[in-house]
């Protein structure tokens, strides 16, 4: 690249990164009310939920951002093979996630979504994280299939980079929500 | 300057020993989350201080907020 092109990429990278993180911090304020719903609505109870499913897909999350990382480290580093294994395992984990949150504890709860203060604050908070965790791993899907159709660069690639903040940003997220949910307060 | 072989391959397995090296120290502060939230539930609120902590080093190590106020010279 010349010195221009390279001077032009940057300064859109720049860009690029304060805008995603603008839509980040503007996307934690609606997960930020949802917390705050918990805690007015619920108080010092918590939903009585399997704590070790709540644990497992909790491990899945931080072990898929764990291996996301490792991703995005690989790319910048020109290990095409190795990216493409890394985000494939952090799609898979993603998806189990869904599976346990989604496909078990949903079927599991003691109580449903219209079951008063407890089932609207759970299922809306659940809910609106994994419809993120859903968009996540439909973004990874797009930066693997563009990895293994060699679009990225070590030098260029973007693409992995906001797939990588924005799936970290949904671990962040459910790291408090999984303290509000399943270990804050006393299960009812 | 363009970097060599040898430095490039050391910066990679910095960056990897970093993402280990943080997942552990998640792995151990989400075990003591569970068992506190389990053996002492009326302590829970105070497993918020926990999470914070956690997310600070995904913040920083993962998501690299650090490259927000960096002046860019290329990169990703």
């Amino acid at each position: 690249m010349s010195v221009h092109a390279v001077a032009d990429y940057a300064t859109k990278l720049a860009r690029n990164r304060l805008g995603l993180w603008l839509f980040i911090i503007s996307d934690s304020f609606v997960f930020i009310g949802l917390f705050i719903t918990r805690v007015v609505l619920l108080g010092p109870n918590r939903p009585d939920l399997n704590q070790a499913l709540g644990v497992s897909v909790t491990a899945m999350l931080l072990l898929s951002s764990f291996f996301m990382n490792r991703a995005e480290v690989e790319m910048a580093h020109g290990n095409r093979p190795a990216f493409v294994r890394n985000t494939f395992i952090t799609m898979a984990l993603g998806t189990l996630f869904l599976l346990g949150v989604v496909g078990i504890e949903w079927q599991i709860a003691p109580f449903g979504p219209a079951d008063g203060a407890q089932g609207a604050v759970f299922y809306s908070m659940t809910g609106f994280h994994a419809f993120h965790v859903l968009t996540g791993v439909i973004l990874l899907f797009i930066v693997w299939n563009n990895g293994r159709r060699l679009v990225y660069t070590s030098e260029k690639h973007w693409g992995v980079e906001a797939a990588a903040v924005y799936w970290h940003f949904v671990d962040v997220v459910w790291m408090f929500f999984y303290v509000g949910l399943y270990l804050m307060g006393s299960p009812v | 300057m363009a970097e060599t072989t040898d430095q490039i391959a050391s910066s990679r397995r910095t960056e990897l020993g970093a993402g280990v090296w943080v997942l552990l120290m998640l792995g151990v502060l989400t075990f003591g989350e569970f068992l506190v939230g389990v053996i002492a539930p009326p302590w829970g609120s105070a497993l918020l201080i926990v999470a914070a902590f956690k997310s600070v080093f995904v913040i920083t190590y993962y998501m690299h907020i650090g490259r927000l106020f960096k002046e860019n010279k290329g990169g990703h």
